[in-house]
């Protein structure tokens, strides 16, 4: 488990670092793609090509000049490293123009001198060969993802493996061929080893410049970095200069590492490109022209140089390797601040505190790490807690720290998860309610630290809270609704003798219910007389306006009152529609009421027939004046004049409900 | 048969508390009043001559906790009806004897009969 994430991480880092360099350096790796689009079509091939054998020529024909007299011994071939690097900018799109451009430039060379054209035809060809395989072994190294020779050691190391390797197959093709056509048995091994050390020094010191310079497209350098790599420069040509040039063994060849050093430390990878080109071309430069002591004639020539080379070879190794060393450095550095950049903003868009909590030997508690949410979740910088975050528990409830810290210290013995939910008196805030979980970690003093997540629920218990509220009062309601249910079947049971108790019952639990809905649908908050009258004579409907006035202004009715007043109001229509106005086909019922610190309610009715008191109170009346006395506080008057029923009440408001502010007139519906 | 008590009904609820009167009445004892708030209930507790109460725990939103408090002062013995579990009821109308509502009228009277016996030993104790 351990194990693959950590290797994850390491292809991760890997990525970032690769991922950052292709921007600050140059991935020689992938140069390929930048390979320019004109190579593609017939013409295209043929101007290239034409401008590729230029070039070719133009550099055998440097080579040539750079011969060590009077042998005619070349220290390096020029050639090779620009057409092995060109090969390698280019990939397979340019292998038939810098080929062809090698070989023509090859023959055009050789032409001008005294060589026949089989001859050169068979040196263009291996010279060719020698870039193809140059650049091919450049493209399928045997450790994959180390390529770029610029960022990994493994990359610098296969550069000089392929330069080696494709140089000594095609020396020894060219020294076979040149022993057929020329007939000579001359000294072949020498002339394999002039060719093989010649092209390979050629290569080591010119193909990482033209991999720089042709690979990927540029970022803009700052100035700084410009004079400083320039200026580097400089100090290299002059440093190289008096190493080389000056009497043989006068100057340590040590002082040519600083400069080095420094441009691969702090350079883009072109200059220290350059610089082992510049100190290249020095060592040619005194060798062919007899200074210092690669230059001196008292040594053997074929020695001076060997030696040349050497150094040469020895030069580009050292700035190769240090440069790849030191991007490979810059890439875990890289990897490394993406990963804090990444999980810095993630803690900044977590919605809560991402913290480390330690609790030391002696019992001493501090939050070495908290994002900055901190401010927000606990009122605190995380400077202020760094060290001591006894500022913290001391905000919490005395009950919730006993609680908090006996969490914490079981967790800290056993090392088990820690999860709490507790309150904390926020300086800004007032008290709010956090939950924190975190998974300690024992370390090496002793101390113990927890790694996790802080965040702020009280949203969410003031949620829990008004939940179990709620709960509790649909419980309370239901139980309340059954007994008066409960109430209404005794009552009723008790007055109904003629077979009538299942219709009386199931209308009454029908008003009831009716109540109840309109309760609900008002969220508990009360209704209006109005709402509730009409829901109550529903079966009336189309007496309202006509038959059945509504007149008074909007009243809020508590829930209590409602269920009461929904209830009488019940009682009076099924009356009215058995014995009273809404009997026959005339009588007319008036419903008022007005609130100003008492409520008046009337109901009133005429054109029906002469009522006749009731024999004995039943239920009905009761609900009417017993119950208006006890739920409402009120003062009944129900009378049975000859014109129709009235039924009267007045009671204090505040029992009753609320006058809805700016209704105090009468509404008539 | 019993002995007839006087007892206050305290009870929002008038369809309740009139079930509750009538069961009252129908076994004999005297009832006194019937009060739906907790101001009415101290005028009749201060006025009358009471031997028990039938409580309600909620008297339209209110916690009928001074009563119970008032009356707990007094020796007045009482039992406490509520459509409220025990967990839900605070103080002394947690610990009174409790009548879970709906309740059938036997079982009224029987807690009746069983808390105020219990209360009669306690006194002779």
């Amino acid at each position: 488990m351990n194990g693959s994430r950590k290797s994850e991480f390491e292809c991760f880092a890997r990525k970032q670092a690769l991922e950052t360099l292709a921007h600050t350096g140059n991935n020689a790796g992938n140069a390929e793609r930048s390979a320019p689009s004109s190579l593609a079509g017939p013409a295209g091939v043929a101007a290239w090509t034409l401008i590729f054998g230029i070039c070719y020529f133009a550099a055998v024909r440097l080579g040539l000049t750079l011969l060590v007299q009077p042998e005619s011994v070349a220290v390096f071939w020029p050639a090779s490293g620009l057409a092995g690097g060109a090969l390698v900018v280019l990939g397979r799109s340019g292998i038939l123009p810098v080929g062809l451009g090698i070989i023509l430039g090859t023959v055009a060379a050789n032409l001008l001198g005294d060589r026949n054209l089989p001859l050169a035809t068979v040196l263009g060809c291996c010279n060719a060969g020698e870039a193809l395989l140059f650049a091919w072994l450049m493209r399928h190294q045997p450790w994959p993802r180390d390529r770029d020779l610029f960022v990994n050691l493994g990359g610098a190391l296969w550069f000089f493996m392929a330069a080696g390797i494709s140089t000594a197959v095609m020396a020894a093709l060219a020294v076979s061929g040149i022993a057929q056509i020329t007939a000579t048995s001359a000294n072949v091994p020498a002339i394999w080893w002039a060719w093989f050390a010649s092209h390979a020094a050629g290569i080591v010191m010119l193909a990482p410049l033209i991999m720089t310079f042709g690979g990927q497209q540029h970022e803009k350098l700052a100035r700084a970095a410009l004079i400083e790599g320039l200026f580097l420069l400089g100090i290299l040509v002059l440093v190289t200069a008096f190493v080389y040039f000056e009497a043989p063994q006068s100057q340590p060849l040590a002082i040519l590492f600083p400069p080095l050093l420094w441009i691969a430390a702090r350079c883009r990878p072109g200059f220290l490109a350059a610089g082992i080109a510049i100190v290249g071309f020095e060592i040619v430069w005194a060798t062919t022209q007899g200074l210092g002591h690669f230059g001196d004639p008292s040594f053997d020539l074929r020695q001076r140089v060997f030696a040349a080379q050497i150094a040469l070879v020895a030069t580009g190794f050292c700035g190769l390797v240090l440069l790849a060393a030191f991007n490979q450095r810059r890439g875990v550095e890289a990897a490394l601040r993406a990963n804090e950049e990444r999980f810095q903003k993630l803690a900044a868009a977590a919605p809560g505190v991402i913290y480390s909590f330690r609790v030391d030997v002696a019992g001493g508690y501090s939050i070495p790490y908290a994002s900055y949410a901190i401010r927000q979740v606990l009122g605190f910088e995380p400077e202020q807690v760094r060290h001591d975050a006894t500022p913290v528990f001391a905000l919490f409830p005395p009950e919730d720290a006993v609680h908090v810290n006996a969490l914490i210290e079981a967790s800290r013995q056993n090392l088990t998860p820690f999860q709490a939910e507790f309150r904390y008196r926020h300086a800004d805030r007032g008290e709010i309610w956090l939950e924190a979980n975190s998974s300690p970690v024992r370390e090496p003093d002793g101390s113990t630290i927890w790694h996790g997540f802080l965040q702020d629920i009280t949203q969410r218990k003031r949620a829990e809270t008004r939940v179990a509220l709620v709960t509790g009062e649909v419980h309370h309601r239901a139980n309340n609704l059954l007994s008066v249910v409960q109430a209404v079947a005794f009552h009723t049971a008790r007055e109904e003798n003629d077979g009538q108790f299942v219709d009386v019952f199931c209308k009454r639990i029908g008003g009831l219910a009716a109540s109840h809905d309109l309760l609900v649908g008002s969220g508990w908050d009360g209704v209006t007389i109005g709402e509730l009258a009409h829901s109550q004579l529903s079966h009336f409907d189309n007496f309202f306006g006509r038959r059945i006035m509504l007149a008074g202004p909007y009243i809020k009715l508590k829930p209590g009152a409602a269920q009461a007043i929904g209830m009488m109001l019940h009682e009076l229509a099924t009356n009215a529609s058995k014995y009273g106005a809404l009997a026959g086909e005339q009588g007319i019922v008036n419903v008022s009421w007005a609130a100003d610190r008492v409520f008046r309610m009337s109901w009133q009715e005429t054109g029906g027939p002469a009522p006749q008191p009731p024999v004995h109170r039943g239920f009905g009346s009761r609900v009417l004046v017993e119950m208006a006395k006890h739920q409402l506080d009120a003062v009944v008057k129900l009378e049975y004049p000859a014109h129709g029923v009235l039924w009267h009440v007045e009671a204090p408001l505040e029992r009753v409900g609320d006058l809805l502010p700016g209704s105090s007139g009468p509404i008539v519906s | 048969m019993v002995k007839p008590m006087r007892f206050l009904i305290v009870e929002d609820e008038w369809l309740i508390a009139d079930g509750i009167e009538q069961v009252l009445l129908g076994a004999g004892h005297v009832v006194v009043g019937t009060v739906a708030t907790v101001k009415q209930a101290f005028e009749v507790i201060g006025a009358e001559a009471l031997d028990a109460v039938v409580l309600d725990g909620n008297l339209g939103g209110q916690s009928a906790e001074p009563i119970a408090d008032r009356l707990a002062a007094e020796k007045i013995p009482f039992v406490v009806v509520s459509g409220n579990g025990t967990m839900e009821r605070p103080g002394r109308l947690g610990t009174a004897p409790f009548l879970k509502k709906p309740f059938s009228p036997h079982a009224l009277l029987k807690m009746i009969s069983f808390s105020m016996l219990d209360e009669s030993q306690r006194n002779m104790s």
